[in-house]
């Protein structure tokens, strides 16, 4: 009886993935028709259809990577490596996507980049930047049930034997390390607010007015962090603490 | 002992082998010399007569026997021992008091002295010997027209000495200055500066200090070395030289002559050089210029690759691995020694056709050397030997150009096993031509084309972690850990405390007896019912209050005070067993209204119990 409830889920599983992927044939249509315009060099073309295909709701890493390169092959520096930023939450371990983000900031003038952290933590930022959100939230919670597991034993059986100890401590201080990794790869993703400037020249003033004095300029490429919004004008904190307000159509929020 | 003594023997021997050695070393250096303090002296007025033989100490006083003008005494003897850098030199000094007897200029002959069987001669000395007037000492270098008169500019002077007066173009010549200082206290020298138009100047070294006889006087000598050389061919004027320095002289003060202090003890040297009797005045000295001629090199004989250094230099090169796999850089080390014009020595080339690919060579250059450190990669891996490399100067000395040249050093190119997927790949920067040319690999960069799938294409959404069932699932485990815990722990006591235990069932056993009793009620059954419902509270009361049930009766029930019960509740309890005793032991007929009154107590006296009784 069981094994053919078990059976049926699958069935219904596997008719359920097959709707999900025959949905998306326009879209990956689409998508190979966007990548012939690249071919042929009509860069604007590829990026209307990319475009488009995020417009119908859909994502994917590859999606945002080829957006990232019609933009830096139409010569639209920031544009390219917000979509690269974007890439970069769903592959994180692509490995032509670090190559072409790290020549993308390269190529970025007067870039900033700037980050103290103690050992631990670097290693821990490593290791966030390897994995996607959704699988440091699997492993975590994989490592939690794990370690909940052997809790409940060792609390019904009484006196814990040896190797559920072990197990617990193990599972404890991977689900600790995790924690931490989990946390920075939220932050990087989603907490950490991130924008790119994607004007050339961008004027960072002191106060959200056309008037007011201008602190600093951003050229296109530029990381900042979007920290404050007003009425067309955004406050941003450049990595080096410096803060102004820009014109919100000069950043693109990744 | 023998050995002892032939030990002792070979010492001796050898100290006394290093004493001969040292003393025939010295011998080659027998000097003698005469020296004045002045040239210029005033009749009755002595001056010292210094008579130096440099080489040994033990020459005995030399008898100066008869000196026209002069009288003579001798002063005594001073001897001198130096080691430098283990070089011994050793000199007796032989001092003597002259006093001239007239006026008029003398000639003081020079010295004989006879040393092991062979004569030395010193230099004769000329003096001016005047009748009137003190010799100022010192003055005023301002004073130009009475330093003159006194003979100031024979007392310090500036010497340019250039060490040719001819040289060719690229040549390194030394050029020295040098300050002559006699009996004048001079301090805070400069180094010099001289012009040197159409040459090139290198830094001065460090001065030396030394004392050289000239003229005569004794003077004390400080010379500054240096290298240049022409920069192109002509004739040059090399200085005028001039140096910088302070000139201590006694104070002008009128208080000598003043007539309060005339002839007293304040006027003495010692106080003068206490309350600041001297001061320093900044004075500078110039020399004449020299000219120089600086020739062309000349074309004849001018190898190919003449990079334009003059000298006379060595070369020495090596490798550093004669085994490397194609592609692995190679250090060439190429070093060149010598003397002559460093800045004209460039690192010899290869070749274009060398079969390497050449970087820019590292330079480190001392005073008598220049070294080159050059990456080379073999550009395939039939390269066999890194090729003779060649490096020609031209020898002042010998007036000609010449060549030298370090053989080719065998190499062995290792090659790679052919493997596509590792072969680098080179952009349109890095073409065919430019690598087989030998020259830098410049490889190009770009982004990576685009992916030819979509990938996992999916509704954005946002991430599992935002979702409630992340925190459901969070959550879960948390509570079925917790809450086993606190069962587990539950059960624990209830094992172990007996009190604890009994209380906690107390309440389910009242409940379950108060369903009976209310059962009996409705069936009716009256003994049934009392009998129930005393055992039932007494029961209840013992698990309660840990005692024993049995025990539980209406004389002991005022105890219960002591554990807190309020005094309605033990009313109520007196009342209900009241009822139940008469009940029980007064048969009468069966009334619900007679089971009702003692079902609500029971239910009251529980429900205040277990309200305020924990």
């Amino acid at each position: 009886m069981k094994i053919k409830y078990i059976l049926v889920v699958f069935f219904l599983q596997a008719l359920s993935m097959r709707a999900y992927a025959a949905d998306f044939a326009v879209e990956r249509e689409l998508y190979i028709k966007s990548n012939i315009d690249y071919a042929h060099g009509d860069y604007g073309q590829a990026i209307s259809g990319y475009n488009e295909i995020l417009d119908r709701g859909l994502e994917s890493g590859a999606l945002y990577y080829n957006l990232g390169n019609a933009y830096f092959k139409n010569n639209d520096l920031g544009r390219a490596i917000a979509n690269y930023l974007r890439a970069l939450r769903l592959m994180p371990r692509d490995p032509d996507l670090i190559s072409n983000i790290e020549y993308a900031r390269s190529l970025v003038r007067n870039n900033i980049r700037t980050r103290h952290l103690n050992p631990f933590m670097s290693l821990a930022l490593r290791l966030s930047t390897r994995l996607t959100l959704d699988a440091a939230t699997y492993i975590v919670i994989s490592l939690y049930y794990l370690s909940a597991l052997a809790a409940l034993v060792i609390i019904i059986k009484g006196r814990g034997r040896g190797y559920l100890i072990y197990l617990e401590l193990l599972a404890s201080v991977l689900l600790a390390v995790f924690c931490i990794v989990f946390y920075f790869t939220l932050k990087e993703n989603y907490l950490d607010k991130r924008a790119v400037v994607v004007q050339e020249e961008l004027e960072a003033r002191f106060e959200p007015f056309d008037t007011a004095t201008v602190h600093f300029l951003l050229d296109a490429g530029q990381e900042v962090a979007p920290i404050g919004c007003g009425n067309e004008w955004v406050r941003i904190k450049r990595p080096d603490g410096r803060q102004g307000w820009v014109k919100a159509a000069g950043i693109e929020k990744v | 002992m023998i050995m002892m003594n032939k030990r002792k023997f070979a010492i001796l021997l050898i100290f006394f082998a290093l004493s001969r050695s040292n003393l025939c070393a010295l011998a080659d250096d027998f000097e003698l010399r005469a020296s004045v303090d002045s040239n210029k002296a005033i009749v009755g007025s002595a001056f010292n007569l210094s008579l130096t033989f440099s080489g040994t100490r033990d020459l005995p006083v030399p008898d100066l026997k008869r000196i026209e003008g002069f009288d003579w005494r001798y002063a005594g003897p001073a001897t001198r021992i130096s080691i430098i850098n283990g070089a011994r030199s050793s000199s007796i000094t032989h001092n003597y008091i002259l006093t001239p007897l007239k006026a008029g200029s003398f000639a003081i002959p020079g010295f004989e002295v006879e040393y092991k069987g062979k004569i030395y001669i010193s230099e004769p000395i000329n003096m001016d010997v005047s009748q009137y007037g003190p010799v100022q000492e010192s003055c005023a270098p301002g004073d130009q027209g009475q330093s003159e008169k006194n003979g100031f500019d024979k007392r310090i002077f500036l010497i340019l000495q250039p060490g040719k007066r001819q040289v060719y173009a690229g040549e390194k010549f030394p050029v020295s200055i040098l300050l002559y200082v006699n009996n004048v206290a001079v301090r805070d020298i400069q180094y010099p500066k001289y012009v040197h138009e159409g040459f090139l100047s290198g830094k001065f070294s460090e001065p030396s200090q030394y004392t050289r006889v000239a003229n005569g006087l004794n003077y004390n000598v400080v010379e500054f070395n240096t290298d240049i050389y022409g920069l192109y061919p002509g004739r040059f004027t090399l200085g005028p030289a001039e140096i910088a320095c302070n000139l201590v002289y006694k104070k002008a003060t009128g208080r000598r002559n003043a007539p309060f202090f005339g002839g007293s003890i304040f006027n003495t040297d010692a106080f003068e050089d206490l309350f600041g009797g001297y001061e320093s005045r900044p004075s500078s000295f110039k020399t004449e210029g020299f000219d120089i001629e600086v020739i062309p090199l000349p074309a004849e004989g001018r190898p190919d690759g003449f990079s334009g250094a003059v000298g006379r230099f060595a070369m020495s090169a090596k490798v550093s691995s004669q085994q490397v796999n194609a592609g692995d850089p190679i250090t060439l080390t190429v070093e060149i020694e010598g003397s002559g014009n460093f800045d004209t020595v460039l690192m010899p080339d290869l070749g274009k056709d060398s079969g390497f690919k050449r970087y820019e060579p590292e330079v480190s250059q001392a005073s008598s050397r220049k070294c080159f450190q050059q990456v080379i990669i073999p550009v395939s891996d039939s390269v066999k030997e890194i090729p003779a490399v060649s490096f020609s100067y031209f020898d002042p000395a010998v007036k000609m150009y010449k060549v030298v040249t370090q053989p080719a050093i065998p190499v062995e190119v290792v090659p790679l096993r052919e493997d596509p997927a590792r072969r680098p790949t080179v952009s349109s920067a890095g073409t065919a031509d430019s690598r087989d040319s030998g020259h830098i690999e410049a490889l190009g960069r770009d982004i990576v084309y685009i992916k030819e799938g979509p990938g996992l294409l999916r509704p954005a959404k946002k991430p599992f972690c935002f979702h409630s069932l992340f925190f459901a699932a969070v959550f879960v485990p948390f509570i079925l850990v917790l809450s086993t815990l606190i069962i587990k722990r539950r059960r624990a006591r209830l094992d172990s405390d007996i009190k604890y235990a009994r209380k906690c069932r107390a309440y389910k056993i009242a409940l379950k007896n108060i369903k009976e009793l209310r059962n009996a009620i409705a069936k009716g059954s009256r003994d049934r019912f009392f009998e129930r419902a005393i055992k039932a509270l007494k029961e209840y009361l013992g698990d309660k209050f840990h005692l024993p049930a049995a025990g539980m009766t209406k004389d002991i029930v005022s105890n219960l005070r002591r554990d807190g019960v309020a005094d309605d509740i033990i009313k109520e309890i007196e009342e209900f067993f009241n009822i139940c005793d008469m009940a029980r032991y007064a048969p009468l007929k069966a009334q619900t209204k007679e089971m009702t009154r003692p079902y609500e107590l029971f239910k009251s006296i529980v429900d205040k119990l277990e309200r305020s009784v924990r």
